[in-house]
């Protein structure tokens, strides 16, 4: 079976979880601190990954993978980007870790707004209710804060 | 497993879509919060506003989203100065910073609200002291107060005995008028003062200060708003002679009608002989025998001004009489046939109210102006205030007000004088609205209540005396500029003028009154300026106005200065539709006067500009009222343009018939007048003809003109055609309606962006944009406001250009978008 392009070389990654993933060197390199491994020559052995696990890494590689494709097309990535980020919460605020903890500034950013847009245009309220959240204010707290804060709320 | 797993990570790089791996379920954060890591870095991409309210959601929220590290950036770039301004007075965290600028810009955009405080929210409370005794310390709430008379803002309360002292001598009489704000929430010091008028038992002590006016930047204008406060003395037997405050009355005034009396009648303000103030005007006006009728201008910038009034009263002794002591026009408005306006407006009015003989008084300025309106002098007052002889009955003659050294006038009303002053056939519009408006003016006057602009800063308390508000508001329209007429020349024509006007104001006035109606019963003290509520009135006036123009005759370059028409800002009561039309409709008209000044291409081409202004005759005759009844005289303002006639010799005989009725024939669209066609098309020259305003018609409408050989009312020669019709579900009469009230306005505003491959050529459609007053940009990377722009790309959307330019300016937001 032949795989891509035989040029690549591959990098093994390894995560939190002591699980190895194989990579090709043109994909792994979006990863920023990967990067700086690959050009201080220290990837020749599997890099350990202490703040990713195994199944976060297979999810950001995926990312990499898809976004390291030259032949993809803008739209093509926008739209397989938004399909990408319908995951649950717990897996998206792995995907940000990883991301900043990789320096993937492309991911993090598509995540970060995922996130984002899931807190735009709410209130408070809603807010917790979507990210689980209890009110841990005490009611003059909460009076204070929404009074410093009410501006946002006009 | 390792190696295993390892192995499906090589395959899953082979095939990436085939594989999903399951996060690992110790790490599982599903429905567990965000973690702080996240937060911070999720923060980062958060709006300011959606920051701030996700810090309410909880402590350890709050600490992420109100950190100075991400609202930094968000004050840096939204408000730089104020975050350089914090580098150096550090006090305040970002967050604050940022608050305060945000809540600073909106209110900026914001008007500010208008109080609302009614009467049940305060107190009065008032203190009378005479050196050092107090003479009555009254504090009575809102509730308890009793309006006087008229239902003005105006309240009597009673001193009882035990609330006053008795006082042997009033020297200086101090004064305190206090409004406070229940719940101690303000107090307004609405009067303080000292009095030095003695009292005569049985009189009035009177005291009146002008309000401070509104805001600390408006010096230059002042508040219009006059407190005045009476005080009510009775020498009792029982006080042994001495005085006794029996009652005092309190009031807030309109002196926006005192000061234009004041400015123009500065000698009726000091008693006859003795050159001391006799305060007559200020009586005459706050009294409450007296309502007076107001001329308001409403100047471009924004607020108004009273520039004509004339107080009245309808004798209570007997209600067939009528008494004028004052009347005023401002001098800058001033021979302008304003004060004939004014004072047809109120004759109208009485006279509906049964009103039979009008007293008034002239001095020597003002007697040529009576005169003019038929009055005829009965008697001479001396400067005295003393007549003798008056030819008027005794119950009538103690309501009059006898102002020292003027004549007493009279006009009796059935002797219409209508005649004399005014074409009697351009009084007839006398339509509903103008009966409606009479009979409230009646209810009015028979409460007798003077007019009075309100305090706004009462404004619920308007509803109490809305009822006597009698304010009439007309425009700057008339600001004809009279030194640009030939004064000697033309001095009979500028009569004519002021004749013409009249009806205009007539017009005007019946769609006023209701207006005033309208806003009076919605408590507001603005009263909004001249309105009118259906097109068909509009129309008149525009054309009124345009006839007293043309009857003036004045020359091509008099009309320069003539800004009649560019001032009028109609407000409309109902119909936000109608707001715009008539806002393009002034537009189109001020367009039309100023055509003769610079734009060469507008819609009557200038070439004639030394011919006189019966270049506006189209615009009169198109505007089909009595006016088209005069015969229209030859000028080459018709521009005809034939469409659709395939036969020569008979194009060649209907180009004689126009040019035998004094028209001209045309083949650009944009500069015609009236386009002559069979049928609906959508050629370049017959939508740019429609797009600036022509008249599209059948040919039945040439016939008819040559058969009573001048150019006919084309309103009944609106082309039909059914195709059109069916087609478009509309009539096109209703579009050519629209578009020649509103010429050049359908696009206006509008940038229109012509693709490369556009059909018809780019050219044609920018001809037809232009006319319809659009603007064409040919690169997508030129717009500017997207909802402003309109993309022509293809001939199906050309197709839909067309029928939305044909359905006139109403349909244009549907039909583009």
């Amino acid at each position: 079976m032949s795989l891509s392009p035989s040029t690549s070389k591959m990098l093994s990654l390894k995560s939190s979880d002591g699980k190895v993933l194989e990579v090709e060197e043109h994909v792994a390199v979006l990863c920023e601190t990967i990067k700086s491994l690959v050009e201080d020559g220290c990837a020749d052995s599997p890099i350990p990954l202490a703040n990713v696990d195994g199944a976060t890494l297979g999810n950001v590689m995926e990312w990499c993978k898809k976004h390291a494709d030259q032949k993809a097309s803008a739209d093509d990535l926008e739209d397989w980007d938004a399909e990408f980020v319908e995951r649950d919460q717990g897996e998206l605020y792995h995907l940000i870790m990883a991301a900043n903890y990789l320096n993937i500034k492309g991911l993090l950013d598509l995540i970060c707004q995922k996130v984002a847009d899931m807190i735009k245009g709410k209130h408070p309220e809603k807010i917790r209710e979507i990210f689980n959240i209890e009110n841990d204010f005490t009611p003059e707290q909460q009076e204070q804060i929404r009074k410093d804060n009410s501006w946002a709320f006009e | 497993m390792e190696r295993g797993w390892a192995g499906e990570g090589s395959a899953w790089s082979s095939e990436p879509k085939s594989v999903f791996i399951k996060p690992d379920p110790e790490t599982e954060l599903v429905n567990s919060s965000p973690p702080w890591e996240v937060l911070v870095l999720v923060a980062h991409h958060l709006d300011p506003k959606t920051l701030a309210i996700a810090s309410c959601v909880c402590k350890s929220w709050l600490n992420c989203m109100s950190s100075d590290q991400h609202w930094n950036s968000v004050c840096s770039t939204h408000y730089p100065s104020l975050f350089n301004l914090k580098l150096t007075h550090p006090a305040v965290p970002y967050r604050r910073l940022y608050a305060l600028g945000h809540t600073a810009s909106k209110r900026r955009l914001q008007n500010p609200s208008k109080p609302h405080i009614s009467l049940e929210n305060l107190v009065f409370a008032i203190d009378i002291q005479n050196h050092d005794s107090h003479i009555a310390t009254i504090s009575i709430p809102g509730e308890d107060l009793v309006c006087s008379q008229n239902e003005l803002f105006q309240f009597d309360i009673n001193v009882g005995q035990e609330r006053s002292t008795a006082i042997a001598v009033l020297e200086g009489v101090k004064v305190t008028w206090n409004i406070v704000l229940k719940g101690w929430r303000g107090v307004f010091c609405v009067m303080d003062c000292e009095g030095k008028a003695s009292f005569v038992n049985g009189t009035e002590g009177w005291f009146s200060v002008e309000l401070p006016p509104p805001g600390c930047c408006s010096s230059e204008i002042a508040s219009g708003l006059l407190a005045d406060l009476r005080l009510g003395f009775r020498s009792g037997c029982e006080s042994g002679g001495m005085l006794r405050l029996e009652n005092v009355g309190v009031g807030l005034l309109s002196v926006e009608v005192l000061n234009i009396y004041m400015k123009e009648l500065p000698t009726m303000n000091y008693a006859a002989n003795t050159g001391k103030q006799s305060m007559f005007l200020e009586r005459c006006l706050s009294n409450g025998k007296y309502c007076t009728l107001l001329l308001k201008s409403k100047s471009v910038k924004g607020f108004e001004e009273v520039i004509a009034a004339v107080t009245y009263q309808i004798i209570p002794a007997d209600t067939q009489y009528a008494e004028i002591p004052i009347a005023a026009v401002s001098s800058i408005y001033q021979r302008k046939g304003l004060g004939s306006l004014l004072y047809m407006e109120l004759r109208k009015r009485l006279k509906s109210v049964g009103i039979r003989t009008i007293f008034c008084w002239g001095d020597k300025e003002s007697e040529g102006f009576w005169f003019k309106q038929g009055f005829v002098s009965i008697a001479e007052v001396d400067t005295k205030g003393r007549a003798r002889r008056l030819p008027i009955k005794a119950d009538i003659r103690r309501a009059l007000c006898f102002p020292g050294g003027s004549t007493l006038m009279v006009s009796h009303l059935n002797n219409d004088i209508s005649a004399n002053h005014a074409d009697p056939q351009k009084l007839c519009f006398s339509s509903k609205p103008l009966m409606k408006s009479l009979s409230y003016a009646e209810t009015k006057s028979q409460g007798q209540g003077e007019s009075y602009n309100i305090p706004k800063a009462l404004n619920k308390m308007i509803s109490r005396t809305e009822n006597s508000l009698h304010e009439v508001v007309v425009k700057d329209a008339f600001s004809i500029d009279d030194n640009k007429l030939d004064g000697s020349s033309h001095g009979g024509d500028s009569v004519r003028g002021c004749r013409d006007l009249v009806p205009f104001e007539g017009v005007d006035w019946n769609n006023m009154t209701t207006v005033v109606g309208i806003t009076s019963t919605g408590a507001d003290a603005d009263v909004k300026h001249c309105s009118c509520s259906t097109h068909g009135v509009k129309r008149r006036v525009w054309e009124a106005s345009v006839s007293s123009l043309k009857s003036k005759k004045v020359k091509g370059c008099h009309l320069i200065d003539c800004q009649l028409d560019s001032d009028w800002d109609f407000v409309p009561e109902s119909d936000g539709r109608n707001d715009s039309c008539f806002d393009e409709c002034s537009l189109g008209t001020s367009r039309n006067k100023s055509l003769v000044e610079v734009t060469p291409r507008d819609y009557l081409t200038s070439t004639d500009i030394e011919k006189n202004v019966e270049e506006c005759r189209p615009v009169t005759t198109m505007l089909k009222d009595q006016i088209s009844e005069e015969p229209v005289s030859k000028g080459d303002c018709f521009r005809i343009m034939l469409m659709n006639i395939a036969d020569d010799t008979k194009k060649t005989h209907l180009t004689k018939i126009i040019e035998d009725l004094g028209g001209a024939v045309t083949s650009d669209g944009s500069v015609s007048t009236h386009v002559i066609t069979g049928k609906v098309r959508k050629t370049l020259n017959f939508c740019t003809a429609l797009c600036s305003g022509a008249w599209i018609l059948s040919s039945s409408w040439l016939k008819e003109s040559f058969r009573e050989g001048r150019f006919v009312d084309e309103l009944p020669f609106i082309l039909k055609d059914e195709d059109y019709a069916l087609k478009y579900r509309s009539e096109l009469k209703g579009a050519v309606l629209r578009s020649i009230a509103s010429p050049r306005v359908l696009l206006k505003g509008y940038d229109v962006c012509l693709a490369a491959h556009v059909q018809p050529p780019a050219r044609t459609l920018s001809a037809i944009v232009r006319s319809a007053g659009g603007n064409v940009i040919y690169r997508l990377n030129k717009v500017q406001e997207a909802s402003k722009t309109i993309f022509v790309a293809c001939e199906e959307d050309m197709e839909e250009a067309l029928l939305a330019a044909k359905k006139g300016i109403w349909t244009f937001s549907s039909d583009w978008l």
